[in-house]
């Protein structure tokens, strides 16, 4: 990537939105240390997750490109960055308030919030589910794959289109 | 008010200081030094603090014992100093100069009057416990010494422990000890002590890590156990090795910021020294295993803010130490792999690597009983829990009289805590200088007893020096050696031979031996030589038949890699130095006495405070100033980051100077030579009166050099001069303080960090830029709300306490953005519009575009003006930077190579007001202990003229650079003996071969060399045939 990010382009007032919302008046605290993004679970499997870049890309007031962004929604609000912050800046508030933010703002419409939600809660089942399925197992194991599916089949996932 | 007024009734002269670490050592040394009686007071078995458990010390990585031994031998036997350890001060009642100060001891059970530190109780005693010298890495025994180099060298026992304290009938110590030193019915005591002042020193302890996920681990070790681990006097006698498994460890990770900068765990501050530290623990890691094992620091901001540290990160990247700037807050301890390790790379990406050992580089905190302290002194905490002081790191505490010296203050390394232990007790000083001062005529005569120099007994001792030699030459095989050479007489070696035990050892086998000439083989004689002359002084040898070999520098530590060649260098050095012991003189030395005048360099905040701590102890002072105003770069200053107001300091500071009748303050006027040695310089001074240049001669015992330092002028680097919105942050600072129209209406504002600084041609920190940033970042958020202030910056060095400012700027709202150096900002202009700043940001991996109204440059500091020349002048060398550079950097920061020459101020290195004045405190009491002196001891080389062989060619004359030979009657040159330094240049160049050095004499060195070109072996013998034959 060789563009140039202007910052008078940029939303120069952003991170005191942000700072506005709710849990989120510690984000100035933040001294980029980058322990946050080193115990992020999600960040491991998914590189376009980085609270270390997130909070950069705030402060630089880069509001579109952020609340446009689907990496906000990748979160699965475990928390560790907000138990292990030197500074307390709460990482997980701070999510949480870009999503609503991108609700508000009309990146997101109120309907995909609701169905982001709902499939937050169906991942939750399968995997309570799922984890139920292998601590049931017999000693020689099982598999995996089968047990996903049957997993999956249990599951009561509403759909997300209305017909 | 800063300073400290002198009292002008003093009931009692005595100094208790409170706290036996460096500083405390510091204190009392520097107070007995100018005649005043100093009770040193120290809660532990022994003196030595934190400091004696360190294994190396930055930036020289001097062995840490080797340097801190001399000083706890030499407050053992100063007859001012009164130690007592086990002690703390429970109450203080009364007034400055008349105080009373409540003392409380707990027994020791051992009379420290009788015990020699045998240490047969140790061997006998059943009871075993975690040796708390080695955070209990190793093991000790109920009774024992707290390290072998202990001042008092007494055990100690441990009443918790004991089982004849806990009521068992065992008494195996009693039995053993033939001092019959043990005493059970030690009890504890109450006592009051009169004294006219108190200093305190009580130090800080390492931050806790208890908590710190994996700290469980035995392989997760904090810095302080790691510094055991690489000790010679550690649980593995300097051989490093994981304590899990005793294996060598392959990989280690340097864990940064463990109980600093951390709100969260108590610490908001920066530690300011771990960074150093840690560094340190890497390079020493890696030399010690030659390379095999891997370093990685995990670090935020690498702070390298002091003199030469800069230049010591460069060399331990360049030696292998590899840096990750992400933070770390767990370790995972895993059974299969070892310890895992999460952080973030450049890109914001999560990384995770495996290590043998990790370091948890742990931070200082305020002793716990400052508290305490302070409640019962009347005194009181800051918001940190660390002393609170009158004025921003000056030594002055809320209660008139005690003041405050080093770690107590604000987190800092040795060298500053050094300076400000010296600072603190110049206070006490100042305030007690109508105290006489009978003990300083003492001339000691008897140590230079004339033995009989005729019979010729030598003996070798041999130092180990912990691992220090003995890891590369084998003490024993070299004892072997030495053994056999013919005109030694007796040998031994000794763990450490400058521990307070091996030196009176040494003694009593110099004595039982009846040796007439000692050979110590050790370490430099620049640093041990007074120590081993005072072994030989108290066996009644005169000192001048002491020959030095030195084993470590110039052997073990260059050759690592090849013990045996190292082993045959040493017993040839050795060899040398007993040749050379055969033809030693005594010494006979001569004195003149001492000019209580002194001559300050510079008129800044530093030369000032100098001048007005001399001149209240009595003494005559000259200020020279160049410009025409005192008050130097201070007076530039609208404010400081602590709330100091520099120009009303600086004000106050004048006034006391100009109107103290000690003081002769000259302006417009600068040095132009100088002459003479310590006690007695001579000096040319110009002053420019009425556009006219008039000279004044003035003698002089010291010289103070305050010639301070000034902001770069950053001329074509970010369009500094070419663009008039391109400014300094000493020129943002008039802006400021004159409410420019161009503030107004600035939205952005862009500093950038380091210009001029950390770069090839300036490989220093400026150390004072980070707060100067942070200061006017907040100083613009205040007044201009709105506008935007970016600080660019490569390592945001906020140590100590300043890290609350750092925090302060982020809160309010300024945006911090680190940069590589190796992709630094770029600005272009644009017609009517705002500046452009595009700077490369590695997490983003974007060129971003900045627009700034105003740039602020973070200019480096750089010494004043003619620094060099008057270098050269004064025949003072300067190091990084054109600085000048002082005699040790660790623990002599104010002394220089010339005795009688000391330093202060940013001429020394940048720093802040509030160092600057300590460090002046700091310097003006090392002189004052020289002007108090009624005689100084000539320089005991000195040279001699033969003057038969004489052909008066006058090229002596020509060719000292001390102005030491005059040209006597009948044309004969003269040697002036309290002028000659005995460089050895006229013996040198004299073509007739008349003069002789005193000592070094040609006998000496050609028996130093006859034996060196002895006993030739393997390659080098070809060399030295040809050598030969040329002879």
């Amino acid at each position: 990537m060789n563009d140039t990010l202007k910052i008078q382009e940029l939303d120069p007032l952003f991170k005191e939105e942000v700072a506005r919302e709710s849990g989120c008046g510690h984000l100035l605290r933040c001294f980029a240390c980058g322990v946050c993004t080193a115990t992020c679970p999600v960040a491991e499997v998914e590189p376009e997750f980085s609270p270390s870049r997130i909070i950069r890309q705030i402060l630089y007031g880069m509001k579109d490109r952020l609340l446009a962004s689907p990496v906000l929604w990748h979160c699965v609000r475990c928390a560790r960055c907000s138990f292990s912050c030197p500074q307390d800046v709460r990482f997980l508030d701070i999510v949480q308030g870009l999503r609503n933010l991108a609700v508000r703002e009309g990146f997101v419409s109120a309907e995909q919030a609701r169905r982001l939600a709902q499939g937050e809660k169906a991942l939750q089942d399968l995997r309570r589910h799922f984890l139920a399925a292998l601590l049931a197992a017999p000693e020689d194991g099982l598999n995996l794959k089968e047990e996903l599916h049957r997993a999956l089949e249990n599951l009561d996932i509403p759909s997300t289109k209305e017909d | 008010m800063a300073l400290v007024q002198p009292l002008s009734r003093v009931v009692s002269s005595r100094v208790v200081v409170a706290g036996g670490g460096i500083a405390g050592l510091t204190a009392a040394l520097d107070l007995a030094a100018v005649g005043l009686p100093v009770t040193l007071v120290e809660e532990g078995p022994s003196v030595g603090g934190l400091m004696s458990r360190l294994d190396k010390t930055f930036p020289t990585n001097d062995c840490a014992m080797c340097i801190l031994s001399p000083r706890l031998l030499e407050i053992a036997r100063h007859p001012l100093i009164e130690l007592r350890t086990l002690t703390r001060i429970v109450g203080l009642e009364g007034q400055p100069g008349d105080f009373r100060v409540l003392l409380a001891r707990r027994p020791r059970y051992v009379d420290t009057s009788r015990c020699t530190g045998c240490g047969e109780c140790v061997r006998v005693c059943p009871k075993r416990i975690p040796d708390p010298f080695n955070q209990g890495l190793s093991q000790t025994k109920a009774i024992h010494l707290a390290f072998p180099q202990a001042v008092p060298q007494a055990a100690y026992i441990t009443p918790e422990a004991c089982r004849h304290l806990r009521g068992r009938k065992e008494t195996a110590c009693v039995q053993v000890c033939a001092a019959q030193a043990i005493n059970f019915d030690d009890r504890p005591e109450t006592l009051t002590l009169a004294a006219g002042a108190v200093v305190l020193a009580p130090g800080v302890q390492p931050a806790p890590a208890a908590h710190f996920p994996g700290a469980w681990h035995p392989d997760v070790v904090t810095s302080l156990e790691f510094e055991r681990l690489l000790s010679a006097t550690g649980p593995h006698g300097g051989v490093l090795l994981r304590p899990s498994d005793r294996r060598e460890p392959r990989s280690i990770a340097f864990i940064q910021c463990v109980g600093s900068r951390d709100p969260e765990a108590g610490a908001a501050y920066c530690s300011s020294m771990c960074c150093l530290a840690s560094l340190k623990e890497a390079l020493v890691a890696r030399e010690l295993t030659q390379g095999r094992v891997a370093a990685t620091l995990f670090y935020m901001d690498l702070r390298a803010q002091g003199k030469e540290q800069e230049i010591y990160l460069d060399a331990a990247r360049v030696r292998g130490v590899e840096l990750v700037r992400s933070r770390v807050t767990a370790v995972h301890p895993t059974p299969e792999q070892g310890l895992v390790v999460r952080y973030t790379d450049p890109r914001g990406l999560p990384r995770e690597r495996t290590f043998d050992l990790a370091v948890l580089a742990v931070g200082l905190r305020p002793g716990s009983h400052l508290g305490d302290w302070a409640g019962r002194l009347g005194l009181s905490l800051n918001a940190q829990g660390f002393f609170q002081e009158g004025q921003p790191f000056f030594p002055i505490t809320a209660r008139a009289g005690v003041y405050v010296g080093g770690a107590a203050q604000e987190p800092m390394d040795i060298t500053t805590t050094v300076a400000a232990a010296g600072a603190a007790a110049q206070s006490a000083a100042q305030l007690l200088a109508v105290s006489p001062r009978p003990a300083l005529a003492r001339v000691d005569a008897a140590k230079f007893v004339q033995t009989d120099g005729e019979t010729l007994k030598i003996g070798v001792f041999l130092c180990h020096c912990g691992t220090n030699i003995a890891h590369t030459v084998d003490p024993k095989l070299l004892g072997d050696m030495v053994g056999e050479m013919p005109e030694v007489a007796y040998v031994e070696d000794f763990l450490f031979s400058c521990s307070t035990d091996a030196t009176r050892r040494m003694a009593s086998i110099i004595q039982e031996q009846g040796l007439t000439r000692v050979v110590v083989a050790a370490c430099s004689p620049r640093t041990h030589e007074p120590v081993f002359r005072e072994v030989l002084a108290a066996a009644g040898v005169n000192p001048g038949y002491l020959a030095f070999a030195n084993i470590r520098e110039q052997c073990a530590w260059v050759h690592q890699d090849d013990p045996d060649a190292a082993l045959a260098k040493a017993a040839e050095l050795v060899g040398m130095a007993v040749r050379r012991a055969a033809q030693l003189t005594p010494i006979a030395p001569a004195y003149y006495p001492v000019i209580p005048r002194a001559l300050v360099l510079g008129g800044g905040a530093a030369g000032l405070s100098a001048a007005l701590s001399l001149a209240d102890q009595g003494f005559h002072t000259y200020l020279v100033e160049r410009t025409p105003r005192l008050g130097g770069l201070a007076r530039s200053l609208r404010s400081t980051l602590e709330g100091l107001d520099p120009l009303k300091f600086i004000r106050d500071l004048e006034a006391q100077v100009r109107r103290h009748p000690n003081v002769e303050v000259l302006t417009r006027a600068e040095l132009v030579s100088l002459e003479g040695a310590v006690g007695r310089f001579r000096s040319r001074v110009r002053q420019l009166i009425d556009d006219e240049w008039e000279e004044r001669r003035l003698e002089h015992g010291v010289v103070i050099v305050a010639t301070g330092g000034r902001e770069m002028r950053p001329e074509g680097s970010f369009l500094y001069g070419e663009d008039p919105r391109v400014i300094t942050q000493l020129e943002l600072e008039d802006k400021i303080s004159a409410g420019g129209k161009d503030l107004d209406r600035a939205r952005r504002l862009v500093m950038i960090q380091c210009v001029g600084s950390r770069s090839p041609q300036r490989p220093y920190c400026s150390r004072l830029c980070c707060a100067e940033a942070l200061k006017n970042a907040l100083i613009l958020k205040n007044c201009y709300p709105l506008a935007e202030v970016v600080v660019l910056y490569r390592d945001i060095r906020a140590y100590g306490f300043r890290e609350l400012f750092y925090q302060e700027a982020k809160e309010r709202g300024v945006v911090f953005l680190p940069y590589d150096p190796d992709r630094p900002p770029q600005i272009t202009v644009r017609r009517r519009r705002p500046l452009e700043v595009r700077v490369w940001d590695e997490l983003l991996e974007e060129t971003v575009t900045l627009t700034a109204d105003l740039v602020i440059l973070s200019a480096g500091i750089e010494p004043a003006a003619g620094t060099h020349d008057l270098a050269q002048l004064l025949k003072v060398p300067t190091t990084t930077g054109g600085f000048f550079l002082e005699a040790h950097q660790k623990l002599k920061p104010v002394d220089t190579m010339v005795e009688g020459i000391f330093l202060c101020g940013l001429a020394h290195y940048p720093k802040n007001i509030g160092e600057a004045v300590a460090q002046a405190q700091a310097a003006a009491l090392r002189a004052a202990a020289l002007l108090f002196q009624e005689k100084i001891q000539q320089s005991e080389i000195s040279a001699v003229i033969n003057r038969s062989h004489c052909r008066q060619c006058l090229t002596c004359v020509k060719t000292c650079p001390f102005r030491a030979i005059m040209v006597g009657a009948h044309g004969v040159p003269e040697i002036v003996g309290a002028l000659c330094r005995g460089c050895g240049i006229c013996a040198s160049e004299c073509p007739a071969g008349a003069i002789r050095m005193s000592r070094f004499t040609d006998a000496e060195m050609a028996a130093q060399t006859r034996a060196a070109l002895e006993h030739p072996q393997g390659e080098e013998h070809g060399e030295r045939e040809l050598l030969r034959s040329v002879r």
